[in-house]
């Protein structure tokens, strides 16, 4: 399509990379952002350039921050002898919302794939283990997906902590809460089977 | 636009926006299809485990011949071979053998053999021996090439189809054995031992299942894959070695610790 301006083009095309955002779509956005104040454009174009510019990699736990190492890590009010080890950031934000957990994170920034040319080496298993080294951990959460590289992430890194003094554990898998059995395929059973519990009665 | 239902083995996925999928299936009536399925990362996730490697599926889509990618419409776990990612050696060859049918298929192949084999060799691959997978997978490769039409000769020399007496030559080029009379005049020649022989024709004749204690050493079976992969090599376009053996390691646990120990990098 012919803008008659450039500037307009060029912001649709940037737009139009982001994820699941269609020409259309990045259209429609960049003209909004036309409409919009000078102040709100701005506090966007400020907020894009402050990501990169500003946002590192936790020396720690390697989720995104801006201080090193980041307000997790450095939070007096969380445990420090448990970490759950997550596959991306994304997680922590998830499991952060779930508001079950107080205590540290380890991102992996991926799991063992190597359709996908993902190795130990890709992953952030060094750290870990050099994290459990130190000695203050007494348990490690595994929390990488239940799917198969992410399953075979969680063999691997248990059988790396297997030399030291820390309970290793698995999140539990199976049905969803606001879930039903019928709708449930056999491998998600299978796994809810697997890891049942005796039902605690007062 | 065709309906199309085929039984499934989900070779590769691979994320696509926020809740799709684009899925690399090995289907038994059209061979190697490349598929998107719409909305199944959302908070409902409509197929489950369905759509995971490894995952034998029954998937019903949308086909349009114009088109490299086919719409998913529906898919129902059959089996998701669960096991295979509960043990890292199995992981690392089950992966194996979907990256070997990954570079191998070239999505024309007609129904065959080929896809009871791959299904049935991740049915092994989740319940053998640990110590046997590497027999098993080389067993995988050898029965896989030879219903792709590159079956290698191991029981007659390939020129002059007399039956083989010691030594014994292997042409990877010529695609098999050859006797110590011929061997001056095929190119490429090298030695193969009677017991390397002996175990590549076992592969070659033997059911899986009967391969499960066939456990030879790591020395003997390096040696066998190495004369096995000039063979591969020398007979298909798009071979590589497998990235999955070489990437994730195959020491056990206290060999990674000491490795971590020692600083050297994981998957050396």
């Amino acid at each position: 399509m012919q803008f008659s301006s450039r500037s307009v083009e060029s912001l649709v095309d940037e737009l139009s990379k982001l994820p699941g955002v269609g020409k259309k779509s990045a259209q429609r956005l960049a003209f909004f952002l036309l409409k919009a104040s000078r102040d709100d454009a701005m506090g966007l174009a400020n907020a894009i350039r402050a990501i990169k510019d500003d946002v590192i990699s936790c020396s720690e736990c390697g989720n995104f921050t801006e201080d090193d190492p980041c307000m997790i890590c450095t939070d007096p009010k969380r445990s420090r002898v448990v970490i759950c080890v997550v596959e991306q950031p994304m997680d922590v934000l998830a499991i952060e919302a779930s508001g079950g957990f107080r205590g540290q994170y380890h991102v992996l920034r991926g799991a063992l794939n190597p359709l996908d040319k993902i190795g130990p080496d890709q992953i952030r298993a060094r750290e870990l283990v050099e994290r459990v080294r130190r000695g203050e951990i007494s348990e490690v959460i595994l929390a990488t997906n239940p799917n198969p590289p992410g399953e075979a992430t969680a063999y691997f890194l248990s059988d790396l902590l297997q030399e030291f003094s820390v309970s290793v554990t698995r999140i539990a898998r199976g049905i969803p809460v606001g879930g039903d059995l019928e709708y449930s395929d056999q491998a998600t059973l299978a796994r809810a089977l697997e890891g049942r519990k005796p039902v605690e009665t007062q | 636009m065709a309906i199309e239902k085929s039984e499934a083995i989900i070779l590769r996925t691979l994320n696509f926006r926020d809740t799709s999928k684009i899925l690399t299936a090995y289907t038994l009536d059209h061979g190697l299809v490349s598929l998107i399925a719409k909305g199944v990362r959302g908070p409902k996730p409509r197929f489950g485990s369905a759509l995971e490697i490894f995952a034998h599926v029954d998937l019903v889509y949308y086909n349009k011949d114009s088109r490299d990618l086919q719409l998913l419409s529906q898919a129902s776990l059959l089996e998701a071979h669960l096991g295979l990612a509960s043990n890292l050696d199995r992981y690392r060859h089950a992966c194996a053998v979907l990256e070997f049918l990954l570079k191998l298929l070239s999505g024309q192949e007609p129904p065959g053999k080929l896809y009871p084999l791959a299904l049935r060799t991740l049915e092994v691959l989740e319940k053998a021996p640990v110590a046997s997978l590497g027999s098993l997978f080389l067993a995988f490769q050898i029965k896989a090439v030879s219903f792709l039409g590159h079956r290698p000769e191991l029981f007659s020399c390939i020129s002059c189809r007399e039956s083989l007496t010691e030594p014994v030559y292997f042409a990877p080029l010529h695609g098999g054995t050859v006797c110590d009379n011929c061997v001056v005049e095929v190119d490429g020649t090298r030695t193969i031992t009677q017991s390397q022989l002996g175990f590549l024709q076992r592969l070659m004749k033997s059911t899986l299942a009967e391969l499960f204690e066939d456990v030879p050493s790591s020395e003997f079976m390096a040696d066998t894959r190495g004369i096995f992969e000039l063979f591969l090599a020398s007979q298909l376009d798009r071979y590589e070695p497998s990235r999955s053996l070489r990437q994730i390691p195959n020491r056990h646990a206290l060999g990674l610790r000491e490795a971590l120990k020692a600083g050297d990098p994981l998957g050396n």
